[in-house]
């Protein structure tokens, strides 16, 4: 489901995929950090971020996948990052955030983790 | 000068890019300066004006082919670098909040504050100009 022009949205199972495209507007950064952490649920644990169609994001955007991160373990799942573009990659590990989220290559590589824990 | 809000600076942030653009930047400067801009930006209408529509921010900037300065100030009461949490250390990794400075830091040339702490100047050279600046092609062996 696409709920705004950079953020679709699907569920699968136990986990919702947000996959992030283009670029997060500067104007629009507040609502993504309100969203992501509502899409970890109780019935939904688990968040996949797929950033393969991700050109963009800045530091509101980290906050809003750490936010849902947090909201995550209080639940007991899990946030994992998927794909990330090369530029956007550098930046998650600039700011460290692969020490806490793992970022995976492609979507079965995810699954796979998910599905062994 | 433009409004506090973050729709006003985004349309500034436009023209600043379309400059970039127009003298050669490559995609990985581009994201670069728009990541320190955006992050100058926020904090500035955010933390610095405290989202108080009433007040202004001023965006400067001096764009050519060798490099980029950027300058953001707003009217708040700044804040002290010193002062501020290092967001990459263990403890702090699980904050939502406070990388903006450091990715400002980590992406950009130089970067310094008034000492108010209101308003930030960063500079970025671009690699693909290096070799466009007349004086150094002078200074330069065949």
């Amino acid at each position: 489901v696409s709920e705004a022009g950079y953020l679709h949205v699907r569920r699968e199972g136990g986990l919702h995929i947000a996959a992030l495209r283009g670029e997060v507007p500067i104007d629009q950064a507040d609502l993504l950090r309100q969203r992501l952490p509502q899409l970890v649920r109780a019935d939904a644990p688990h968040l996949f971020i797929d950033l393969s169609e991700a050109r963009f994001i800045g530091s509101s955007a980290l906050a809003a996948i750490i936010a849902a991160h947090n909201e995550a373990q209080r639940h007991g799942g899990r946030v994992l990052i998927v794909s990330p573009q090369p530029a956007i990659d550098r930046l998650l590990h600039v700011a460290r955030i692969e020490q806490i989220i793992p970022i995976h290559p492609d979507l079965d590589s995810a699954r796979a983790a998910i599905q062994s824990t | 000068v433009v409004p506090n809000d973050l729709r006003s600076a985004k349309s500034c942030e436009h023209r600043i890019l379309s400059e970039l653009s127009r003298h050669g930047y490559d995609e990985e400067t581009k994201f670069a300066i728009k990541l320190a801009l955006e992050e100058a930006l926020t904090n500035a209408v955010k933390h610095g004006n405290g989202n108080d529509r009433s007040k202004k921010i001023v965006i400067a900037y001096a764009v050519n082919p060798q490099r980029a300065v950027l300058g953001v100030r707003d009217e708040g009461n700044g804040f002290r670098l010193d002062q501020l949490p290092d967001p990459t250390a263990d403890e702090n990794l699980e904050r939502p909040s406070g990388r903006g400075i450091m990715l400002m830091q980590a992406y950009m040339t130089r970067l310094c504050f008034n000492d108010v702490g209101n308003e930030v100047w960063m500079l970025k050279k671009n690699p693909r100009g290096e070799g466009r600046h007349p004086a150094r092609q002078r200074g330069r062996k065949p």
